[in-house]
């Protein structure tokens, strides 16, 4: 089956390259491979911090002109983290579109550019994970609860991983 | 190893679509499409550059293959057409703006001329300046026949300098002052306390009657409701619920506190509803139904008066009106949906956006007319329509003379009818001898020709009689109400009006006092003060540095002078209390004067509220201070060596120029000296501490000036006689009153001094902002633990929480309860007089010291390179040298910076030396480095050309004669020839067997050595990183000087030393125009260049490709 866009074009490859040497705790794919343009990943918690052991499924979604704009990145069910929204979409500065930011939060190089892949993405979550950045906060309760009050996070936090694990 | 991939489709490279590797990046995302960066820039529209390496990527036209290496000549030439052909057009419009220019300009001075004429009844003759049209000529003039005659080549230039400068001036004025006035205005009537004096003279608004920018504001927010309701109208399927209405009626409420208005709201929302059912499936009705809603704003606006529509007009700044006219000619803040425009026109309610009526906005705003108004200054001449200069001009025909008589023609006729009236009065003083003077400056008498002096005497007296007048008027309106019971309503809108301007100029004349007036007075008094230091005033004769050049006689240049050399004195004051204030002074001691960064400054508000004659009394009274200070600080110092010490007037080189150009000339000598004392700061506080320390201990103010409480100064020492104050000290530990003294002084005889208590301790400020109001009345005897010695006096409180009686005056000055106590020795007044005297001497003294002492370090070492100089009388002339001057401050700020640095002074010698060399190297790297470089070689070859060229060409010294009699200085009276001295001695025969020494070498010289430095230098930096072709024009450089001088050597033979640098000289000439001609080719290469590329796109066909980056 040969993908006819750019889009569908470099979105199976990166599936091919994916699938072949994958990163440690992620899983990533399109759900149906006559759809490139919606994706399940897992991810796994990283060591070390309060979502160990869990393991999280996100979807991706690609624009129709991949990878000129990024993907969107929602976790379901929604993840407690200060970059996180309350429904679960990811904020993270590499999933923003290009552009200067008119707040200069970000510099223009952290932001989407087609150099950039499925699998940095899922890294950079990953990473996220273990540092939240509550500079720019997406959900800013759960900033709130991080910066003052960490034990409380902490056990909320692994309070839901319970959850997840049907524990 | 993988293959290559693109970095954005991640596919490899075809035939059709090769990979590019365009930047710097490396890895897996080294290479690209040119397709999928095509369609990247497009996306992201970024500069087109890598977004990871920032590398810029580079395109190159290819052409196919049947494409000739060159365009054909027929080609070439018919581009070229074409351009020249486009750019005409704008040409043509240039032109034409020039043109309406010229008229424009001469067509004012005619008006101004005119004007002149009818006040004075004479024409001004001669070059007069705007300011001598308007307010008539002191001097005497010259006849026309005098003037022609005078200088017969340069009279076209006058007759153009005389018909057009004056027109230009006036209108520039002009241009500047309505904006600047007119934001004034602005800001004043957004100025809170604006309204609040209006409330407190006239009453509250009535009812349903609001200030119009309020309604604008609102107006905008009942947009966004109305928007709001017809979202909801269209989410509910055309039903609007109930408790919408009211929320939104609420809303509206909430926005404007305008119950009538939200009334109105509720109602017409509910006709809407009410309308609803009955049309519900009628798609036509339904759209009436929005028109309905939309006439909402329309129906709500009726409510008010009309006339308080004007005033929005009137309120809507200038600078959004034409911008919104620019922008959408169909802006309408209440224009919710797309509401038919007839409708719109039958409702007086909208303001319309207003064109700029204003003559002098004509000429600004009528350029950006097209839509893509660009910010290039050029483009917007380019896309000037053509038929628009001429509109300006005729219409500026028409304005002019209205707006010269209203501004300046009735004010004086004014005055000459109060004068006339008056005119009994005036012969009464007359009949009083001494009077005549100064009644005849206002006294107008018929036939008399109008000095300048006393048109602007008529002025002020025409505009105050307006002034007047407008407070009559408004005074009666005010009277026909009570603020309280019965608000103003009938003239309501004009006095609004007019009560806005007054306060305008009532501001804008207290600013321009402070801001002109007051430091042209301080720029008088220096200009007394500064006479002796660069004049002799014995000699000269002279009071004012001013009346030693002529140029200054053009009042509008005196002015300026006066200003500038006013204005810096100002700031150099300014930056000295600033100082005091933030690193010695306890805060509080300098609480009368204001800080330049107290958060409750706001000049406008006090501007406005402070009644206008106090805070002309306020202006006077601290420019008898400034004056104090100005005469007694400097003025002393400078006429005290000027007329008893040989160490003025400064003699300042030959190497500037002479007249007022060199006295324009010393800040630029002095500005570095300045930034390098910034530098110093540490040195000079350091010193400033010591110096108030001293002071304050001296006269017993330590704790009031520094809070510092020094026990010791806490009293005084009584002495048992008068010469034990030489040996005897008291014992600190047990004071006593005088009377125990001298009864301690009797029991113990070797006790010789007692320590003797006095003075109290006193509430003080603690806080230097000045607009507060303190609730404890300050300046009272406390005790230590700040309780009253004796009981205040109750309406001694009462006036100090009220001071300020006027009832514009408002509540928000900061009351505070925070003060400080501090110990007050008696005598306190006098005491502080002497320490003001005494932190004069300071200054004095460290000015002093540090003048001499740099010049004196300046002359040590200049003294051996002097000995060769041709000047070297100057060395051992006791009067302080600039020049020196300059040299020795610069050395002692170097060495006090190492001393900062390092104890070792020896060590601190070495690394000045290096570090001079290394400032120098940086500044040559700089650009302005190489401008330096660049002015010092342009001036060598200026020197080289004229004095050396011509002569050698001529055989005649009599050209360098005259032109080094032109550079001489002519208060230099040591040397009877100028800074060429040396050369013609060398060229003239009689002189020529004269054997050359150094002593030849005259300035010239050393500045084709420094030049040659300079080039050398100013060369090999921007070819430092440079190729091999620019190294190869270095080389061919060099050895082409060398040839030149060899060839010119052979040719003359060179007989001194300073025959062989004329050669290199004539050399030096020889490469400038080898330079132009190079980079002439150069230029015109590349014009043909571009034209053959922009033939070869347009005829034949092309792809652009991605270049590859090199490693």
């Amino acid at each position: 089956m040969p993908p006819k866009s750019t889009a569908q074009r470099r979105l199976f490859k990166e599936y091919q390259q994916l699938s072949r040497d994958a990163p440690e705790g992620i899983i990533a794919g399109p759900l149906d491979e006559d759809d490139l343009f919606y994706w399940e990943c897992l991810i796994e918690g990283p060591k070390d911090t309060p979502y160990e052991n869990g393991v999280f499924s996100a979807q991706l979604t690609f624009p129709k002109d991949y990878p000129l704009s990024p993907p969107k990145l929602k976790f379901n069910p929604p993840l407690i983290h200060p970059n996180i929204y309350a429904d679960g979409t990811v904020c993270i500065s590499i999933l923003h579109p290009p552009g200067n930011d008119p707040l200069l939060y970000e510099r223009p190089e952290e932001r989407w550019s087609p150099v950039q892949s499925v699998e940095k993405i899922l890294l950079s979550v990953a990473s996220m994970l273990a540092e939240p950045n509550v500079e720019s906060g997406a959900n800013i309760d759960v900033c709130k609860i991080w910066r003052d009050d960490r034990p409380k996070f902490d056990a909320m936090v692994r309070e839901q991983v319970r959850k997840s694990l049907g524990l | 190893m993988e293959e290559a991939t693109c970095r954005i489709c991640r596919t490899e490279a075809t035939e059709d679509d090769p990979l590019y590797h365009p930047c710097a990046c490396r890895g897996s995302i080294k290479y690209i499409h040119q397709n999928c960066l095509e369609e990247w820039l497009k996306y992201s529209s970024k500069n087109s550059q890598c977004d990871i390496c920032h590398q810029k990527f580079s395109f190159r036209v290819v052409y196919d293959q049947d494409t000739p290496a060159h365009a054909p000549v027929k080609l070439i030439l018919q581009q070229i057409r074409t351009s020249i052909d486009r750019k005409l057009f704008s040409f043509l419009v240039i032109i034409s703006c020039i043109v309406c220019a010229i008229l424009l300009f001469s067509y004012t001075t005619l008006v101004l001329r005119y004007s002149s004429f009818l006040l004075s009844f004479s024409f001004v003759h001669g070059i007069p300046t705007t300011t001598e049209l308007l307010l008539g000529q002191s001097e005497t003039p010259i006849s026309l026949q005098e003037f022609f005659n005078t200088d017969p080549a340069g009279c076209i230039r006058k007759a153009l300098v005389s018909s057009l400068l004056p027109g230009f001036l006036f209108l520039l004025a002009l241009l500047i002052l309505g904006p600047v006035i007119k934001l004034n205005h602005e800001w004043i009537i957004r100025e809170t306390s604006f309204l609040k004096m209006l409330h407190n003279r006239i009453g509250p608004v009535h009812s349903n009657e609001r200030h119009a920018y309020v309604n604008q504001v609102d107006g905008m927010r009942i947009a966004g409701i109305l928007q709001q309701i017809q979202e909801q109208r269209d989410a509910n399927h055309g039903v609007l619920r109930r408790e919408n209405v009211d929320a939104l009626a609420n809303n509206i409420l909430g926005i404007t506190g305008n119950e009538q208005l939200a009334e109105a709201m509720r109602l017409a929302i509910e006709n809407v509803e009410q309308a609803e059912p009955n049309h519900e499936e009628n798609d036509i009705n339904d759209e009436n139904e929005i028109n309905l809603l939309n006439e909402q704003p329309a129906h709500v606006e009726e409510g008010l008066p009309a006339e308080d529509q004007d005033d929005v007009d009137f309120d809507e700044p200038p600078a959004v009106a034409a911008q919104n006219a620019d922008l959408d000619p169909d802006f309408r803040p209440f224009d919710v949906a797309e509401e038919p425009a007839d409708q719109a026109a039958d409702e007086p309610a909208l303001p319309e956006p207003r064109a700029q009526a204003e003559p002098e906005l004509d000429f600004n705003l009528g350029v950006p007319d097209e839509p893509e108004a660009n910010n290039d200054l050029f483009e917007i001449m380019f896309s000037l329509h053509p038929a628009l200069p001429p509109l300006i001009l005729t219409a500026a025909i028409f304005i002019e003379p209205v707006v010269l008589t209203l501004l300046f023609i009735i004010p004086c006729l004014v005055s000459f009818a109060i004068l006339d009236l008056l005119r009994p009065l005036g012969r009464l003083i007359n009949s009083i001898p001494e009077a005549e003077m100064v009644t005849s400056l206002f006294i107008r008498q018929p036939g008399a020709e109008a000095s300048g002096i006393r048109i602007f005497g008529h002025l002020i007296i025409g505009y105050s009689f307006f002034a007047f007048m407008v407070y009559l008027i408004l005074r009666k309106i005010e009277k026909s109400c009570n603020p309280r019971t019965n608000p103003l309503r009938k003239f309501r809108q004009f006095y609004n009006i007019v009560f806005g301007w007054s306060c305008t100029f009532k501001v804008f004349t207290l600013l321009g006092i402070e801001q002109l007036l007051f430091p042209i007075t301080c720029g008088f008094l220096m200009d007394f003060c500064i006479a002796p230091v660069m004049v002799d005033p014995r000699s000269t004769g002279t009071l004012l540095l001013s009346q030693n050049f002529k140029v200054l006689n053009h009042s509008l240049h005196y002015m300026l002078y006066l200003w500038s050399i006013g204005s810096s004195y100002m700031f150099c004051f300014a930056t000295f209390v600033g100082m005091c204030r933030s690193h010695i002074l306890r805060p509080g001691v300098l609480f009368f004067i204001r800080t330049p960064d107290d958060p409750n400054v706001r000049l406008i508000h006090e501007a406005l509220t402070r009644p206008f004659f106090l805070q002309l009394f306020r202006i006077f009274i601290s420019l008898i201070v400034y004056t104090i200070f100005i005469l007694a600080g400097i003025g002393s110092v400078t006429w005290f060596f000027g007329l008893f010490t040989p160490l003025l007037p400064v003699v300042i080189p030959t190497i500037l120029p002479t007249g007022i150009l060199r006295f324009y000339m010393s800040p630029l000598w002095i500005a570095p000296a300045l930034l390098q004392g910034r530098k110093h700061k540490d040195l000079v506080i350091l010193y400033w501490k010591k110096a108030y320390t001293i002071s304050a201990a001296r006269v017993r103010l330590s704790s009031f000036i520094l809070n510092n409480p020094i026990p010791e100064e806490r009293g005084r020492i009584v002495y048992r006689h008068f010469y034990h104050r030489l040996s005897a000290t008291p014992d600190y530990s047990k004071p006593m009153s005088v009377r125990q003294a001298t009864q301690h002084f009797k029991e113990n005889p070797s006790v010789n001094a007692i320590f003797v208590p006095d003075g109290n301790y006193v509430r003080v400020p603690d806080d230097d902002a000045v607009s507060r109001k303190y609730l404890k009345r300050l300046f009272v005897a406390v005790t230590k633990d700040d309780n009253l010695l004796e009981p205040l006096k109750e309406e001694n409180t009462a006036e100090d929480n009220s001071q300020e009686p006027s009832y514009d005056s408002d509540s928000e000055t900061m009351e505070i309860t925070t003060h400080c106590v501090v110990y007050r020795p008696p005598h306190f007044k006098a005491r502080y007089i002497s320490f003001l005297f005494l932190i004069g001497f300071f200054a004095i003294s460290l000015f002093v010291s540090c003048i001499v002492l740099s010049d004196l370090l300046g002359r040590l070492i200049v003294l051996p390179i002097s000995l060769l100089w041709i000047h070297s009388e100057s060395i051992f002339s006791p009067r302080i040298n600039f020049l020196y001057f300059f040299i020795g401050y610069q050395v002692w700020l170097q060495i006090f910076e190492l001393y900062q640095k390092e104890d070792d002074t020896f060590t601190g010698l070495a690394l000045l030396l290096r570090q001079i060399t290394e400032n120098l190297r940086r500044v040559l790297n700089t650009i302005s480095g190489k401008v330096l470089v660049v002015v010092v070689d342009t001036i060598h070859l200026f020197i080289t050309l004229i004095s050396i060229g011509l002569p050698l060409m001529t055989q005649n010294s009599a050209v360098v004669e005259n032109f080094d009699m032109l550079l001489k200085d002519p208060n230099d009276e040591l040397n009877p020839r100028g800074p060429l001295s040396s050369l013609y001695k060398e060229v003239d025969p009689a002189l020529s067997a004269f054997p050359f020494g150094l002593e030849v070498l005259g300035p010239s010289s050393l500045i084709t050595i420094l030049s040659i430095v300079g080039i050398s230098t100013c060369n090999l930096v921007p070819y430092k990183d440079g190729t091999v072709k620019q190294w190869a024009l270095l080389v061919v450089y060099c050895i082409s000087n060398v040839l030149t001088g060899f060839l010119l050597n052979k040719a003359r033979g060179p007989k001194t030393i300073l025959e062989a640098l004329n050669i290199y000289g004539w050399s030096f000439f020889a490469h400038y125009v080898a330079f132009a001609a190079y980079f002439t080719t150069k230029a015109v290469l590349r014009y043909f260049k571009t034209i053959d590329e922009q033939v070869k796109e347009t005829y034949y066909t092309s792809r652009k490709e991605l270049k590859n980056l090199d490693p």
